[in-house]
């Protein structure tokens, strides 16, 4: 390999390792205060990303908006699974959330295209998934009074690799199976750095995720409902004690886990493409990088984030023994699966009875 | 009294009915439909003995279909082994490759072998799509012989029918025993407290492994049916989401119930195979969102849960149910429910 192939492969993995630590963050927030590793978190990113793509094709509004629109959906979102995993009974509420987040968008998208021209056959297309959800949401209602038992792991690891696959779908079949790409936020042209290329929207999503991770950090350390967060994941019976609501905590948890997802995706979007099963290996990745360091410690996950994405880039660039041809993916996956099984010693001090 | 001799009527009449499916002069447009769920309740059950009762979590199991299937497949059609050498060659081979991997695997907890076993679906997922040469690659083989015994040879949906549903029969009875005898008491001492098995003498990792092993040969049969019963195989029936699927079925069919299997197996392939079909990407959807409601409210799964309101009301139980929740709902609405009771509360903690 020479040296110009060196930094253009460390380029890469700096690039898709920023995504990583981004997603290994909101592993590591909700895992922090709720005990729940939510496997949907990769799937909020790709929904970031789908939606920000979405409102910028149909609307024609320039990045910026797009980018929040997309943050507040993947928050929105955040608040529907939290409701779901912590408060199942008030899920009713949390499903007519999820079907007005939804189906928000469209509609606004709709109000601009009625004004631009009339087309009867995108606002059906709109609107009915929109009640469908809605009906749904009804029916689930009546049902709602039959009260949730508590949780355990495996009910847990089932509802969110329910919701995972439901999100998947629901991307699926609202955008398509063909991977999409919405426009770079800023200029077209690669900037040269020591033989390199730098794709100008990597820059965006390494300092995206820099400036989020130092506002996180500084979050968690100066702000009183930070440290409430923290003591909420050192003990939640006695930061009850001192007035700390830990249920009120647990949202902030996931809405602040939402955000983050929904700025990931938008920021990623432009650069890799986004199509609806992508949430599926960022999620993997996330998680892999959340776990090495024990899901409590969300600057740790970071920096794993980024060694991660180095790590698979040049391995993926050394094209050396069974690094190489299809099975890349295979074996940086069960490099995983060995790192994880060494390590599983350690790992299972740090998991706590949820 | 009566209730139990209703519950034998009903199972009697299910029988009947069921035996009566591949007739011509009954469904037997369903046959397909019919020996694609004995083939994944033999799947499903693997799953509730590990989930279920032993409280182990696996998101890979459809590899192990997958494992099974193809060894059977390539040793069958390429190298002209007989079918059911094949099929137990293939089993033997899952069985030695899920001990390899359990070993290791069960070092690990909860959410951590939840993603293990994920990975191991997508591994052996994609090496049967990259290995072209020997698994004719995303495009799958086909042209695998039927089986047969002694000449009479299982070439009509009519009678791989009986065959498949007599393997299900005799794996569901293998199943039920396990569970009713010691290993079966040991297992639902794992899944309550690993420490408090261990403490009683419960060798905790060799129970997990030899369950999970169980599971996978399950898997690996059920993969080899499949195989010869459709005469082709490709790595699209052994992806992420036909894992899922399966978890899906174990959950519906209660993942502690045996029997449920076929229950779960019976409403997930009819919902896949003939309703969800006409409606493109929304099957995928409607998964998950099965998963996350079962998990909420039926946390046993539908089965047993339906099982046992059967059980408590007779055939009532139905209308009964529903009527409860529409009154329920009714008198929120009217009198504000809630908020007496809530008022009622406050007055007592404060005299």
């Amino acid at each position: 390999m020479t040296s110009e192939q060196f930094v253009q492969y460390m380029i890469d993995g700096i690039t898709t390792g920023s995504i990583y630590a981004l997603i290994a963050l909101g592993f590591s927030i909700i895992c922090t205060v709720t005990n729940i590793i939510n496997f949907a978190q990769g799937h909020l990113t790709m929904l970031g990303g789908m939606i920000s793509y979405m409102v910028i094709r149909s609307m024609d509004v320039p990045t910026f908006p797009t980018v929040i629109i997309a943050v507040l959906t993947a928050s929105a979102i955040g608040i529907v699974l939290y409701m779901m995993l912590k408060r199942p009974a008030k899920f009713a509420v949390s499903l007519v959330l999820l079907a007005i987040t939804l189906g928000a968008i469209p509609l606004t998208v709709i109000l601009f295209k009625e004004i631009a021209s009339a087309e009867m056959p995108v606002v059906a297309a709109a609107v009915i998934p929109i009640l469908l959800v809605a009906i749904v949401g009804a029916v689930v209602y009546l049902n709602a009074i039959r009260r949730a038992r508590k949780p355990t792991t495996v009910s847990l690891i089932i509802m969110t690799i329910g919701v995972a696959i439901f999100l998947e779908g629901m991307a699926g079949a609202v955008w398509g199976v063909d991977a999409v790409r919405p426009p770079g936020w800023t200029g077209k042209s690669s900037i040269e750095f020591l033989g390199g290329y730098i794709h100008p929207q990597a820059l965006w999503m390494v300092g995206a995720t820099l400036v989020i991770t130092i506002l996180v950090y500084l979050f968690f350390s100066y702000t009183m409902i930070g440290k409430s967060l923290k003591a909420c994941a050192i003990s939640p019976v006695a930061a009850g004690m001192v007035g700390i609501d830990a249920r009120k905590m647990a949202l902030i948890a996931f809405v602040l886990a939402g955000i983050i997802g929904g700025i990931g995706g938008a920021v990623m979007a432009p650069k890799t493409l986004m199509s609806y099963h992508d949430g599926f290996w960022l999620g993997i990745h996330g998680f892999f990088a959340a776990a090495l360091v024990g899901f409590t410690r969300p600057i740790g996950a970071v920096v794993t984030g980024f060694g991660l994405g180095i790590y698979v880039s040049l391995m993926v660039g050394l094209d050396w023994g069974p690094f190489q041809g299809e099975y890349k993916m295979s074996v940086s996956m069960i490099t995983f699966l060995l790192i994880l099984v060494i390590w599983s010693s350690r790992l299972r001090d740090e998991e706590r009875p949820s | 009294m009566t209730l139990f001799r209703w519950k034998y009527l009903i199972i009697l009449a299910l029988l009947l009915f069921w035996v009566m499916v591949p007739f011509d002069w009954f469904l037997s447009d369903y046959t397909g439909l019919a020996i694609m769920i004995g083939i994944y309740t033999i799947v499903t059950v693997g799953l509730c003995l590990l989930m279920g009762y032993t409280g182990q979590v696996s998101l890979g199991q459809a590899a192990f279909f997958g494992i099974g299937g193809y060894t059977s497949a390539i040793l069958s059609k390429d190298h002209g082994i007989d079918p059911w050498v094949a099929m137990l060659i293939g089993a033997v081979i899952t069985g030695l490759i899920a001990s390899m991997i359990a070993y290791p695997i069960f070092r690990l907890r909860g959410n951590y072998l939840a993603l293990a076993t994920l990975i191991v679906g997508v591994v052996v997922w994609d090496f049967a799509k990259f290995m072209d040469q020997y698994t004719g690659g995303p495009d799958g083989m086909a042209g695998i012989p039927y089986l047969s015994i002694a000449g009479f040879e299982f070439d009509s949906p009519f009678r791989r029918y009986f065959l498949i549903w007599g393997f299900c029969l005799l794996i569901l009875i293998i199943s039920q025993n396990i569970i009713n005898s010691r290993t079966g008491r040991a297992l639902r001492a794992i899944h309550g407290s690993e420490t408090a098995a261990e403490s009683l003498g419960i060798n905790v990792d060799q129970f997990k492994v030899k369950i999970f092993v169980l599971s996978a040969v399950y898997a690996a049969i059920a993969g080899s049916l499949f195989a010869h019963h459709l005469s082709f195989i490709s790595p699209g029936t052994f992806n992420i989401l036909a894992s899922v699927k399966i978890v899906v079925m174990a959950v519906i069919g209660g993942l502690a119930s045996i029997w449920g299997a076929i229950f779960g197996a019976g409403i997930t392939k009819v919902l896949s195979d003939e309703i969800l079909l006409n409606f493109g990407e929304w099957d995928v959807v409607a998964y998950g969102f099965m998963l996350i409601i079962i998990m909420i409210y039926m946390p046993e799964g539908v089965f047993p849960t339906l099982k046992s309101a059967f059980e408590r009301d007779g055939f009532l139980f139905f209308p009964k149910w529903w009527l409860s929740i529409g009154k329920n709902w009714f008198d929120k609405l009217r009198k504000g429910y809630d908020y007496v009771r809530f008022r009622h509360q406050r007055k007592e903690v404060r005299p």
